[in-house]
């Protein structure tokens, strides 16, 4: 009986294996979470910051350019503009803002609790990725986020694989050498991984 | 054939059982009892359950910003602030490190007066005690949790009363450094009729300060410049390792080791019982019972001129006296004694020989006076007494743990005071027996000062918001003398009354204070008078009775790691091997190996010990070699049982009650000693056993005169061994490292500094049993010579980083690699734990997790390094040359747009090596630090002939002695 059990369970465990065969050969690599667009708490629109009103990207995520992460700017950041422009049909200063997603930054600010943001873009944590270095090699920002300035709502744009970092590093090596410098973007283990 | 596995086996002795494999394998039968249909019905379950599991389902992880931007704090970089370690009472000046709001390194500050940029192995250790989850959240009233508030109308209240009746009211204090603190309680106990400051030290010194208060009229502890001296005379004095100020006399003894220093070698003697650090690192060592001390001194002062030798020593030792009393005489105001014990006939004596050898005002600073120990037994003495006569109203307890360290009176006379207050951070022994607990803030999180030396002042400043509702000691003495003022603002009226006006160069006191901040430490100008010598140099002591009574004497330690066990409950200095019996997780009675053999004992057993009409105790026995033949020394500040951690067992014995105040200062009593084996032997943690060199060259010795003849001599004669492999193509940089071991002390500083960088798991007493230790970094010690009087080595080890490495060719999944700046990296997520890499290791660096170790609580997890990968459950990992700090100071350097200049990328061990040992850098730089020690010809290799071409390298250990043979042996003891 002992046995027979063992044997429907091989039968169990060859079914199993062979979806999960079929589903993963069909899908992504492990890990590449491209796609993924989450609903925000505030419906906050890049393509109308970025793309229409062309705001600079380092505007608020200011520790692009000096720390690893680019970071998610404060509220205080929002509010430097949204205390005086209040939403995009220009509503008077001081007037409560007709736009309900407005409308939840003053509460945020009025209650004192951060926003919580969603988090789309994250890299495992053995990996460690200097913002600082690629902006300040003049990396554009759409390299790895695409074309974020055309995005109503966020989506991760690559997969954000080792293969995507390397491709890069090595073409970047390959044009640095064709100019007579050495090359400049590291492709050892523990540039990234430590 | 008949195939046989043993020799009982052979001879019939051991029988087959038949019916071992008797079962017949029934496979074949049950697969037939399963249908066709079966199959697939259960088949089609599994592809259900597959689709289940397959189906990604993403936890969704919330990003939160701040609400608003916070000033100069940019998130993912690292903030440093200047502050003063208080980790012990020597004060160091320390660099704190903050990710995100929160502390997680400690550094030395190069620009202290003292340490100078070494930070030792407690202090290094610090941020865990931030983040400990034992400390109080809140206040408590009789054990009940209590308001705040509620607490100081109690206290408030009970103060009115008592100052209505004029009461007594005593302040019970460690060496209180902040000289703030100290005006403020002193203000506090102004209120009073009777208000009294007591100060002692579980490790004290007081016999100094009332020796000099006879000799001198003042009652100081001087600051020894142990960097003046050309000649130093240690007496049971491990100022290396646990006395007054280890970090700052580190610094100050390796400026003058080795024989390149732009000023001489010196050279160094040490009288010691037991095998301390100290002993170690000396020029030459003797053995001395602690009750030869006083006759030692009384000899040697004797030989210099000034009264008799009582002439009851042995005569090896008198005639050796005599010796050194020369050398002394010869290096006139440039020698140094310095005598450990806590007995004021030796420091009467030391103050009378450091006179005549006129070291006063040089290496004897009376002018500056250290204020790193304040304590005073006698008025510990009186404290006891008044209490135990019902005489006193309050105690305070601040920075202390009296009912832990203090002789059995103390407890018995403290529960006799009605109201008794603790302020320590954690609810220890004495904290339980008291009334009202006042929690106060850790030091990474509070305002405070510190002057350490006379007129060196440094400030102490928050890394981080009070984690739990604790409150500072300072505003609780502000708020109990109802001052209602925020604890900023008193310091900095403190300092603007007190400190400003001390010194003149700054006119401004905004500037003054921003630079005093900035930098961390001042230095105040102008010299008070130094006292004069006034005692007559005649024989006129009090006769001493320090006899010794039995075959034994006892000798209590402390130990590099545990000081006086008020950070017992910190696993990170639990697992902090001994420097010298490289034993973790307990103390133990040292033997020496005469004596072992002599009492019939053998390192492990057990041991009772008592000596007489004191407690008996039982600890494993551990044999040192070195150690004085008559002396059991035994190691303090274990045993702790209050203020621990949930599931925290209790560490090793307190042998606090053998101490005594019967001689009228804290000492070890002189009782004779009963020692048996108790039967049973005890598992003791060592992470190293195997003492010896095997005969092959690991460490290289020299003497100075040798050397100094011809420092060419020093260049090992044997080359490197052939590669097998072509050699490694290197980019841009080639790291490397040259650890001098003149400089080394064994300290172990690097090993906790490295640990606390790199996340690295405390495994356990069990663990390292078995030799599953995980430090990346760790510190070989190898005797020479003989058993009684063996010379001793220090060799820091990690990861050589070899060119040519044995570990990687082994790998068969890529996961140890070169870089093209030479480094030996190790890639986590590769790693699938063969382990080959390790079995391949020549010098056994690599380290390999056997378990997921825990990073225990939600507060402990709080003191990782977020910018270094927690490994997880069967990885391998091993120094990597700090790697993030290295890619932090070129990124730095990149995003300036310049060159990384020489000493900015720093490993964690190198940065608070406080001996300044360690040299770090570029090696295609031909001008750095790294390119010229590269060059000295002291360089060697270990294990060179493996032709591996290891990055880190040594450099040969000199003996400031005319050869090496005069008093060693040879290698492989």
């Amino acid at each position: 009986m002992r046995v027979r059990t063992v044997a429907l369970g091989g039968a169990v465990a060859f079914g199993a294996s062979l979806m999960i065969l079929a589903v993963s050969v069909d899908t992504k690599l492990l890990g590449d979470n491209s796609g993924y667009k989450p609903v925000q708490p505030i419906a906050y629109s890049h393509a109308l910051h970025a793309g229409e009103l062309k705001l600079d990207c380092l505007f608020c995520h200011t520790g692009a350019e000096q720390s690893r992460h680019a970071g998610i700017p404060p509220v205080s950041t929002c509010m430097k503009c949204h205390e005086t422009i209040l939403n995009k049909a220009g509503t008077k200063p001081g007037v409560v803002d007709p736009s309900p997603e407005i409308a939840k930054l003053s509460r945020v600010v009025k209650e004192g609790r951060p926003i919580e943001w969603v988090r789309i873009h994250r890299l495992p944590s053995h990996v460690d990725f200097p913002h600082s270095r690629h902006v300040n090699a003049g990396v554009a920002c759409q390299n790895c986020h695409g074309e974020i300035q055309g995005m109503e709502r966020v989506e991760q744009a690559l997969a954000l694989t080792m293969g995507e970092c390397l491709t890069c590093h090595r073409t970047e090596n390959q044009k640095m050498q064709l100019n007579g410098k050495g090359p400049a973007a590291p492709i050892d283990c523990s540039a990234c991984h430590h | 054939m008949h195939v046989w596995k043993s020799l009982g086996e052979r001879r019939g002795l051991i029988k087959k059982t038949k019916a071992e494999f008797s079962d017949e394998l029934p496979v074949g039968e049950s697969v037939r009892q399963i249908s066709r249909r079966d199959f697939f019905r259960f088949s089609s379950l599994g592809f259900i359950a597959g689709l289940a599991v397959s189906c990604k389902s993403k936890t969704v992880e919330k990003a939160l910003p701040y609400l608003n931007a916070q000033e100069g704090l940019t998130p993912g970089v690292a903030q440093w602030y200047a502050t003063t370690c208080q980790g012990c009472s020597a004060g160091c000046g320390a660099l704190a490190r903050s990710r995100d709001g929160r502390p997680v390194k400690l550094e030395g500050n190069p620009d202290h007066p003292l340490n100078r940029g070494g930070l030792c192995a407690i202090g290094q250790a610090q941020t865990r005690g931030l983040y400990d989850p034992a400390r109080l959240k809140q206040s408590r009233m009789r054990g009940e949790d209590c308001t705040w508030k509620a607490l100081d109308a109690d206290l408030v209240a009970r103060f009115a009363e008592i100052k209505g009746r004029g009461g007594k009211v005593r302040v019970l204090g460690g060496t209180l450094l902040s000289p703030t603190l100290k005006a403020t309680i002193q203000d506090f106990l102004g209120g009073f009729k009777d208000g009294k400051l007591v100060t002692y030290d579980a490790l004290s010194c007081a016999a100094i300060p009332a020796a000099y208060e006879l000799t001198h009229g003042r009652k100081v502890l001087p600051h020894y410049r142990i960097e003046e001296a050309d000649f130093i005379l240690g007496i049971e004095a491990d100022f290396l390792g646990t006395w007054i100020d280890p970090a700052g006399f580190t610094r100050a003894y390796a400026s003058r080791r080795g024989p390149d220093n732009p000023r001489p070698m010196s050279k160094h003697v040490q009288a010691e019982a037991g095998m301390s650090l100290t002993g170690s690192n000396a020029d030459e060592r003797l053995r001395l019972a602690p009750s030869e001390i006083v006759p030692f001194l009384e000899a040697l002062a004797s030989a210099l001129g000034s009264g008799n030798s009582a002439g009851d020593l042995r005569k090896e030792l008198s005639t050796r006296a005599k010796q050194l009393a020369h050398e002394l005489g010869e290096h006139r105001g440039a020698s140094l004694l310095l005598c450990g014990a806590n007995d004021l006939h030796a420091q009467l004596l030391t103050a009378r020989i450091n006179h005549l050898l006129g070291n006063e005002g040089r290496t004897v600073d009376l002018a500056r006076p250290s204020l790193q120990k304040q304590g005073d037994d006698r008025a510990l003495a009186d404290l006891i007494e008044e209490m135990g006569e019902t005489r006193v109203d309050v105690v305070i307890v601040v920075g202390a743990n009296p009912v832990y360290d203090l002789p059995a009176a103390f407890t018995a006379a403290f529960a006799k005071v009605s109201v008794r207050v603790s302020l320590a951070l954690t609810e220890d022994e004495t904290a339980k027996l008291c009334t009202h607990l006042a929690p106060d803030h850790h030091w990474l999180e509070a305002w405070s000062d510190a002057e350490p030396a006379l007129g060196t002042l440094s400030l102490i400043q928050p890394l981080t918001n009070p984690l739990l509702h604790t409150r500072q000691v300072l505003e609780s003495f502000l708020t109990w003398s109802g001052q209602a003022q925020a604890v900023l603002d008193h310091l900095r009226a403190h300092w603007r009354k007190d400190v400003f006006p001390r010194q003149k160069a700054v006119a401004d006191f905004e500037v003054f204070w921003n630079g005093v901040l900035q930098k961390g430490a001042v230095q105040l100008e102008g010299s008070p008078a130094s006292p004069i010598y006034r005692e007559p140099l005649a024989p006129s002591l009090r006769a001493w009775n320090g006899v010794r009574a039995g075959n034994y004497e006892l000798l209590l330690v402390a130990k590099v790691g545990m000081g006086d066990g008020r950070h017992a409950f910190n696993p990170w200095l639990q697992e902090l091997p001994d420097p010298i019996t490289k034993i973790t997780w307990d103390n133990y009675i040292s033997v020496s190996p005469a004596a072992a053999k002599g009492l019939g004992l053998e390192q492990g057993d057990l041991a009772a010990l008592r000596p007489q009409g004191h407690p008996e105790l039982t600890l494993p026995v551990v044999v040192q070699p070195g150690q004085d033949d008559r002396t059991l020394a035994v190691a303090l500040g274990y045993g702790r049982r209050e203020g621990a951690p949930k599931g925290w067992k209790i560490v090793g014995t307190n042998v606090y009650p053998w101490r005594s105040l019967a001689s009228g200062f804290l000492a070890a009593t002189p009782a004779a000693l009963q020692i048996r084996k108790a039967g049973g032997r005890a598992e003791l943690a060592a992470t190293q056993d195997h003492h010896s060199l095997e005969g092959r060259e690991l460490v290289r010795e020299m003497a100075l005169a040798t050397y100094l003849r011809d420092p060419a001599s020093a260049r090992p004669h044997e080359q490197p061994g052939p590669s097998a492999y072509a050699a490694h193509p290197h980019g841009k940089h080639r790291w490397a490292m040259v650890i001098d071991m003149n400089k080394c002390t064994g300290c172990s500083g690097c090993v906790i500094g490295c640990q606390v960088e790199n996340n690295i798991p405390v495994v356990g007493r069990e663990e390292v049993a078995k030799k599953r230790e995980m430090h990346w970094l760790r510190i070989d010690r190898y005797y020479e010579g003989s058993e009684a009087d063996p010379k001793v080595f220090h060799q820091p080890m990690m990861c050589q980083q070899c060119d040519n490495a044995p570990c990687e060719n082994v790998c068969p999944v890529l996961a140890t690699v070169h870089s093209e700046e030479g480094l030996n990296q190790q890639v986590y997520n590769r790693c699938v734990g063969t382990r080959y890499c390790a079995n391949n290791c020549p010098y056994k660096v690599r380290r390999f997790n056997w378990w997921e170790y825990p990073h225990a609580s939600e507060v402990e997890r709080l003191a990782l390094n977020p910018d270094v990968t927690v490994r997880s459950r069967g990885v391998m990992e091993k120094c990597s040359f700090c790697v993030q700090r290295l890619m932090t100071a070129k990124i730095q350097a990149k995003n300036e747009g310049r060159e990384l200049k020489d000493g900015e990328a720093l490993p964690a061990c190198m940065q608070s090596c406080p001996a300044q040992a360690m040299v770090f850098g570029d090696v295609q730089d031909p001008d750095s630090q790294i390119s010229h020690a590269m060059r000295d010809p002291k360089r060697f290799l270990v294990l060179g002939e493996l032709g591996i071409g290891p990055a880190v390298s040594y450099l040969t250990k000199i003996r400031n002695a005319e050869s090496i043979e005069a008093q060693g042996g040879h290698h492989g003891a």
